[in-house]
């Protein structure tokens, strides 16, 4: 039953392909040929924990020099953790399997450096992106699959981040982080890093992995060890947005009877809604902005870099006494504002005050948690709101996850100066 | 020399079930032709006999006793002891102790107990206490009801309320039924519902100072006023309920809603939730005009908080 399912579907795809428009079909026999030719460069990443039998996570590595595969940060980072109880392994697709070794990281990317006993021809790392449009193959392990070959195309940079994506087509599926992306012509374009449903998949610039092979060669970084690697390399990438964002400014946005904070498009996704139910005897607009970068500071969590939101919230209707109360709802509610508890964090200390925005006057609510195991790096969450208002005002949150205090301050500081009333 | 002697046979609870006043000496047994008879089957028919000397010194005689006469701390009285005045001796199963008519007796007490009580338990001090409730209560609710306020939302509110203060004054009623035979339900439910009164806009003031100078000092000041809010109630309670005397009163009820709350913080330390600190910081807001709120310069403000932050968590990660 099961087999005559998987060949009727097969037939279907094979009978779809006889009917494609010729450069697609042309796309399709390119794919066989980069299969052929690479496979043999491409493994399985699995990481085992310490008397587990089954790997808890699998990814895909490929050669990018002697003796040297990339992959994913995020794939390998419990046996950078937690070496002691993690380890990890590659399956070769002659079906032979090696020790690996992380000798490297960027972690800020999601890119790790794994050294393997054993050689196989490197890929190129392509030193130009393609032309958008351009036909783009995919090499890797989707759900603990046998390796697999994705067709999509080149769609150049992501917006909104700190750390360059490029956008792919092709389906990319759990398990085949850390895979080769490549050109007809079998140079790497970038590595399978994320997905966002329906052919909306991101690759690592290629160009970064070079940047990482350099420092590796360079011995960059071979005196400590690779957790202080990453949480160097996430003090450095706070020093340079923040720099950015502050010395830039951060512009604002009209927001109601407020004018608020919000974000420079190259980093920052923002967007706006209107929260009207009728049975509510208030108005409320949210404003939010993102940064698509996910950090791993912690060995379970990934977190988003930077994000912010307002609620401007407004009612014609409740007396000042009644629109405090909404007004504290808003402000006391955490619900799913913060990362759950984690053994790799302190828990949160918090310090409040009513402070003079010099615009405005706000209530700031200013908590952070500390990283233990990169002790320089903490999260924060800031929460404020506008004071004086009758019958209107404005609730946010900001976060910042794997920052140095001092650069979050900074942040802060730029930050809530934005709050203004507008006459 | 005073040579009258007072001797005090003491029931179950250590009071005096009955007291014999005589001059110079007293034979104390089961039989009848004692001065003082005890109706207990664990005493001989004789005895001992209880006399004072000329100095004023009190002897108990024991005159063979089957089960032995004792003085305080169950030492054996033997054939002639000296006690002192107001010492518990125990002979048989019963307890008696000697007093002289010089002996003085402590100050009167303040019947400031009564008072409270009768407080409590004046006619209309309930429809008062419940009338005050109502009102007070009405206009908190609806200042804190972001949607549409109704009556219906009211009365289902306070008739939550009211089933839990006929619970709690019910309680304490029935507390005070089995300590003193009465029940005493009106009472206590006027202390309750006063108490509750009260405490509104003491609430209020506390979360106006928590919203104009936000931090660790008017979480005190909140925590104190809770504390001494909680303790007036006991007390008051234990007032009508007991006549334990008023200092001790003061100090039990106290320790009571003391260690409710301290109960409460280690239930909070034990299993910790990661939002808790960041909850216990989001405080309330009144509508105070922006002009009248002090504030902190921006600059100030996040330089301590993050100095404060650094050492806090310093100290986290190191324990």
């Amino acid at each position: 039953m099961e087999g005559r399912r998987v060949a009727t579907l097969a037939l279907t795809v094979l009978t779809a392909a006889a009917r494609l428009p010729s450069p697609v079909a042309a796309q399709l026999g390119e794919a066989e040929a980069i299969f052929s030719r690479h496979s043999s460069s491409v493994g399985k990443v699995e990481v085992f924990e310490a008397g587990a039998g089954a790997p808890a996570i699998v990814g895909t590595a490929f050669f990018v020099a002697d003796g040297l595969m990339a992959t994913n940060y995020h794939v390998v980072n419990d046996a950078v953790y937690d070496p002691s109880r993690f380890s990890a392994n590659v399956l070769m697709s002659d079906g032979s399997r090696h020790d690996i070794a992380v000798v490297a990281v960027a972690a800020p990317v999601d890119l790790a450096l794994l050294s393997v006993g054993v050689n196989r021809p490197a890929l190129t790392l392509a030193d130009a992106e393609p032309e958008r449009g351009a036909p783009l193959y995919s090499l890797g392990h989707p759900a603990d699959l046998a390796q697999s070959v994705v067709v999509g195309t080149f769609n150049g940079p992501v917006q909104h981040r700190a750390s360059p994506l490029f956008h792919f087509t092709g389906s990319l599926n759990p398990g085949m982080s850390g895979g080769p992306t490549m050109t007809a012509n079998g140079s790497v374009v970038g590595v399978n890093v994320s997905t966002a449903g329906n052919q909306l998949s991101f690759l690592i610039p290629a160009e970064r992995v070079s940047a990482l092979l350099r420092e590796h060669g360079a011995g960059t970084g071979v005196a400590r060890t690779l957790l202080e690697q990453v949480e160097e390399q996430f003090v450095r990438l706070h020093d340079e947005f923040v720099g950015t964002l502050v010395s830039d400014g951060l512009p604002s946005t009209r927001l109601g009877d407020f004018e608020v904070p919000t974000g420079l498009d190259r980093y920052l996704d923002c967007s706006a809604t209107r929260i009207d139910d009728e049975d509510d005897l208030y108005e409320a607009l949210r404003h939010q902005c993102e940064m698509s970068d996910y950090v791993f500071t912690t060995q379970h969590e990934s977190l988003e870099l930077l994000s912010f939101t307002h609620f401007v919230i407004d009612s014609d209707e409740l007396s000042p006494f009644r629109f405090q109360t909404l007004y504290e709802q808003f402000f006391q509610n955490l619900d799913g504002w913060l990362p759950g508890s984690t053994d790799d964090t302190t828990d949160y200390s918090c310090e409040r005050g009513n402070v003079d925005g010099g615009a405005a006057k706000l209530r700031v609510v200013l908590c952070a948690r500390k990283n233990t195991k990169l002790p320089s790096l903490h999260d924060v969450f800031v929460r404020s709101a506008v004071l004086g208002g009758a019958r209107s005002g404005v609730v946010s949150t900001l976060r910042i996850s794997g920052s140095p205090l001092t650069k979050a301050r900074e942040l802060i500081a730029e930050y809530l100066q934005g709050f203004r009333w507008i006459e | 020399m005073d040579r009258v002697i007072i001797v005090e046979v003491l029931g179950r609870e250590g009071s005096v079930s009955h007291r014999v006043r005589l001059d110079g000496s007293a034979s104390v047994g089961r039989a009848y032709d004692n001065d003082v008879i005890v109706d207990d089957p664990f005493v001989d028919p004789h005895a001992l006999v209880i006399s004072t000397s000329e100095d004023g010194t009190i002897v108990v005689r024991d005159l063979g006793t089957t089960n032995g006469v004792f003085g305080p701390g169950g030492r054996r009285l033997t054939e002639s002891s000296v006690v002192g005045v107001g010492d518990v001796l125990r002979v048989g199963r019963t307890r008696f102790r000697v007093m002289l008519s010089s002996t003085p007796v402590p100050p009167t007490l303040d019947d400031e107990q009564g008072r409270l009580s009768a407080l409590a338990s004046r006619g209309l001090a309930l429809p008062i206490a419940l009338l005050a409730f109502l009102a007070l209560w009405s206009i908190t609710s609806y200042s804190n009801e972001i949607d549409d306020f109704t009556v219906a939302v009211l009365l289902t509110e306070l008739l939550g309320l009211l089933v839990a203060f006929a619970i709690w004054a019910g309680a304490w009623a029935l507390g005070t039924r089995l300590a003193s035979g009465r029940a005493k339900f009106g009472e206590h439910a006027t202390i309750a519902l006063a108490v509750v009164t009260a405490a509104m806009p003491v609430a209020l003031v506390t979360s106006l100072f928590s919203f104009l100078w936000p931090g660790d000092v008017t979480d005190l000041v909140s925590l104190a006023s809770g504390i001494g809010i909680g303790s007036l109630l006991v007390y008051w309670h234990l007032g009508v309920a007991s006549r334990i005397p008023r200092l001790r009163r003061g100090v039990v009820a106290t320790s009571i809603v003391l260690s409710l709350v301290g109960v409460g913080y280690l239930a909070g330390t034990i299993d910790p939730e990661p939002e808790a600190p960041v909850q216990s910081a989001l405080g309330a807001f009144l509508p105070v005009p922006a002009e009248l709120i002090p504030t902190a310069g921006l600059d100030e403000f996040l330089d301590d908080a993050t100095n404060e932050l650094a050492s806090d968590l310093e100290d986290k990660a190191a324990s």
